[in-house]
């Protein structure tokens, strides 16, 4: 008798979990889920506005509430610690603190179970993705009525770009950094990288088109054939999985000036066109068949090598390359004592009369990691209250700059980095860990950052990342290539900066191409080696037609309409919201 | 004459590929053994065979920087002991109990335990049922869940049936119960098997990052060697994408693809060095069996 009830127990217990995969499964796959889950979103705001309500009264007294209290936040940076200096100063200010939730691997699927199994940290450092799929299981709630009253100072640092927080359904549910500044980063370069040396030995020509590109390392090429007994290569690119996109794609979108929305070319009356069939593709793809044919375009540019190690050698005279994609190989060359090796970053254009608008910046940070509240969080006033402690210039001071004569020193006004940090960051790779400089998840900025190049209140920059601190970072051949062409930094030979509400690529791809998609992404990558390595110009007009047609087939028109309709209703939606 | 030149060539042929394919085997290795011993930023620049070019232990030194190294070290090995000697008590048990043709319920069994092999619950449900199990951040969540492996048992269960049942027949007459039988005849002519068993349980438990990752990454008290690594080597490779393009920083990382050769070497070793006593054990249990038959 007693088995048989215990059986049956097991029986109950295992249907009961069945049924909570079930359940919990198909809400977790339901983005657009509106009618069950409307309930749950519905009673979220009901139980925080009454917290909210609750501590009205207090915050009315003008000192807030600095009882200590301690949130959690998933992070994948096993480094960030709470125990730094610039983060106890932020708890001595706040009375928050924050617990790290470490996500290592794949934080994706981490995400989905925590949102299965309800079971997620205070403060969810989300993509906007998994902000839909959370705010659709209300497990994350609006915070709107919260920032009307606790958060002054991230209304008055957004300023008019407050509703692009908005979701469409007119409640903010994520908080990430605005850009306030008007200017390139300090640290921002063109993306094609040439060897100092070419320039040098060339007498510092002015590069400015792809064909005076060619003839710089054609001429430096016939004079310096080996590189440390291997040969040197004119123009390197890569092939392996994303990087085809960065070598193959890119330089086509910046070479033509446009702002950068992955594959696709915005036109001006609103259509969006798969890049690598376009004409700007063809008379690219041109450029690297005749440095092909001429023996300077890599050999192993369609093989999986990577291209740092080529980099690394010296052996590159010039490539598209952004800073991150070269990795440490230009330390590697610093540290083997070939700094003339070390490359200028520079824009290069298709021709003369290119207009460059590829320095584009969004006015804020979306598309990125950023913070929401979940339902579960004890006083979500509390956390609101940090997040504008952090957007106050008092809160970006201490997150940027650090603490005053540690980290940096005031003079007639003006912050300069403390001589000590800057010899600790020589050496040290993790001081910025150690102080707590870093942070999760707020954005293109640590700690809601708001951009290098922009201004506090005081009339100081916001963030220590200036001219004059990049400047002293270069080493002398740097410094010599700058000069013979009368700039400071690499920033300065771009374009000035152009507004743009967002790009293509952070928008969620349309599910109902993503077929012909991936076809067309691999009739590309099939093909293109052969029309880059055509040995005359009839091969190189037939691979060209073979591999446009093979796109065509796979269904372009079909992904090229659903792009554009993609772009205008983000357009539509930005227009509208920032109008209201 | 012609005999003996053509086994001359047949050996010469033998050994050269044999040699090539051991050759092939080790290299990856030594390759590896030798990155990890060189310089981060001299490994960029390619060219690193079988001799480190710039010296360095540094790679090492970082690996073992990361806190709690020695403890996640030392919970792997309790780990990987009482997890297979569990598992491997366990599924001799439902091992046995199947070969037995007397057993009623055997390819009911059999049905149940093979469905598994092939359809499972997913990621998800798997993830809640462990939860509702209280088994989350909880140092049994790596051992209960492995206790018993389908393919271990088949695996043990078809060479308990290839036994011939005189074996257990002539015990059974002698007056041996059941539990005598399994430890006292079949288990003593199932070495073999046994350690083979041992093994595949044992290195999986020393292997295993992923259940430590989804149901004990928030106790940092439980973390294992595999999933320390994994941190070190995904933060370090975070870092590179993370600092570049950044004047802030200045100072070199090492490069993932050191750390990582590093890091190979650090799990790779014990493991190496269990495997020639095993092997030892392997020939014994062999000719142990031969002999009863």
């Amino acid at each position: 008798m007693k088995m048989v009830k215990r059986k049956y127990g097991f029986a109950l217990g295992t249907s009961a979990v069945l049924l909570a995969g079930l359940v919990t499964g198909c809400s977790g796959n339901d983005n657009e889920g509106a009618s069950p889950s409307a309930s749950q979103t519905e009673s979220a705001p009901a139980s925080s506005s009454a917290a909210a309500s609750g501590s009205a009264s207090a915050s009315a007294a003008p000192s807030q509430d600095l009882t200590p209290i301690t949130y959690t936040i998933n992070t994948s940076d096993d480094k960030l610690t709470w125990e730094s200096p610039i983060t106890k100063k932020l708890t001595e200010k706040t009375g928050v603190s924050l617990k790290y939730d470490l996500t290592v691997g794949d934080q994706f699927q981490k995400w989905d179970l925590w949102l299965a199994s309800n079971d997620y940290p205070d403060i969810i450092s989300l993509d906007p993705k998994y902000t839909q799929k959370y705010k659709d299981a209300g497990a994350i709630i609006p915070l709107n009525d919260l920032i009307d009253q606790y958060g002054p100072h991230i209304k008055e640092k957004f300023g008019k770009y407050y509703n692009l927080l908005k979701d469409k359904d007119g409640k903010i549910y994520a908080l990430y950094n605005v850009n306030a500044s008007q200017e390139a980063s300090p640290d921002a370069t063109g993306n094609f990288i040439i060897q100092q040396d070419v320039l040098k030995e060339a007498g510092y020509p002015q590069v400015k088109t792809l064909d005076q590109l060619y003839e710089l390392i054609k001429a430096y090429k016939e004079k310096h054939p080996k590189v440390d007994g291997k040969d040197t290569i004119g123009f390197a690119a890569a092939m392996l999985s994303y990087t085809m996109n960065i070598s193959f794609n890119n330089p086509i979108v910046s070479s033509n000036g446009w702002p950068d929305n992955g594959n696709f070319k915005v036109q001006d009356n609103g259509d969006v066109n798969y890049i690598p069939v376009t004409d700007d593709a063809k008379s690219y793809y041109k450029f690297l068949n005749k440095l092909y044919r001429d023996g300077l375009f890599d050999k192993e540019a369609f093989s999986l090598d990577s291209i740092q190690a080529k980099i690394s050698q010296g052996r590159v005279l010039a490539a598209y390359a952004p800073g991150w994609f070269l990795g440490d190989s230009e330390k590697a060359l610093r540290a083997a004592g070939k700094p003339g090796s070390t490359y200028a970053h520079l824009p290069i254009y298709a021709n003369e009369n290119v207009d460059d608008h590829s320095n584009a910046m969004t006015p804020t940070a979306g598309g990125g990691l950023s913070w929401t509240i979940s339902a579960g969080a004890k006083n979500p006033e509390r956390i609101i209250q940090f997040i504008d402690y952090l957007f106050s210039d008092e809160g970006q001071v201490l997150t940027q700059w650090g603490i005053e004569s540690e980290d940096y020193t005031v003079q007639d006004g003006k912050r300069t980095v403390a001589e000590g940090l800057l010899a600790q960051r020589s050496s040290d790779p993790d001081v910025d860990y150690k102080r707590g400089f870093k942070s999760t998840g707020t954005g293109g900025m640590p700690w809601f950052g708001i951009g290098n190049g922009a201004k506090l209140a005081d009339g100081d920059y916001a963030t220590p990342l200036t001219k004059d601190s990049v400047v002293q970072t270069y080493d002398d051949t740097t410094k010599a290539t700058l000069a013979a062409y009368g700039k400071q930094v690499w920033a300065d030979f771009l374009p000035p900066v152009n507004f743009v509400p967002g790009y293509l690529w952070q928008l969620t791809p349309p599910e109902s191409v993503k077929v012909q998609q991936q076809k067309i992404d691999d009739a590309w990558r099939k093909n293109l080696p052969k029309i880059v390595m055509s040995k005359s110009d009839d091969e190189f007009e037939s691979s060209w037609t073979t591999m446009v047609g093979s796109i065509q087939k796979s269904g372009l028109d079909d992904m090229n309409k659903a792009y554009t309709q993609l772009w205008a209703d983000f357009n539509a939606t930005y227009e509208s919201t920032i109008g209201g | 004459m012609n005999r003996a030149r053509g086994n001359y060539a047949f050996n010469t042929f033998n050994y050269v590929l044999l040699a090539l394919l051991g050759f092939a085997t080790v290299f990856p290795f030594l390759n590896l053994l030798a990155i990890s011993l060189n310089d981060t930023l001299d490994t960029m620049r390619g060219g690193i065979y079988f001799l480190p070019r710039k010296w360095t232990l540094l790679n090492y030194e970082i690996i073992f920087r990361e806190n709690g190294l020695l403890m996640a070290g030392v919970r792997s090995v309790i780990r990987t002991v009482l997890g297979t000697t569990l598992g491997l008590f366990c599924t001799t048990l439902l091992a046995y109990a199947l070969s037995r043709k007397e057993f009623f319920l055997r390819k009911q069994l059999n049905v149940v335990l093979v469905l598994t092999m092939y359809i499972n619950g997913g990621l998800i449900p798997t993830y809640l049922l462990i939860r509702n199990l209280h088994l989350m951040n909880h140092f049994a969540v790596y051992i209960l869940p492995l206790l018993i492996s389908v393919y271990n048992v088949i695996i043990m269960r078809s060479y308990f049936e290839q036994l011939p049942d005189g074996i257990t027949e002539s015990a059974k007459i002698d007056g041996a119960s059941d539990f005598q039988v399994l430890f006292r005849i079949v288990l003593q002519i199932s070495l073999p098997v046994l350690s083979t068993i041992a093994l595949f349980i044992a290195v999986g438990h020393w292997n295993s990052w992923f259940d430590n990752y989804l149901y004990a990454s928030r106790n940092q008290n439980l973390s294992l060697l595999q999933y320390t690594l994994q941190k070190v080597l995904i933060q370090s490779a975070n870092e590179i994408v993370s600092d570049n393009g950044h004047a802030n920083v200045q100072a070199i990382r090492n490069n993932p693809e050191s750390i990582r050769a590093a890091i190979t070497m650090v799990v790779t070793l014990p493991i190496l060095f269990v495997y020639p006593f095993l092997q030892k054990y392997f020939v014994k249990g062999i000719t142990i069996g031969a002999m009863k038959e």
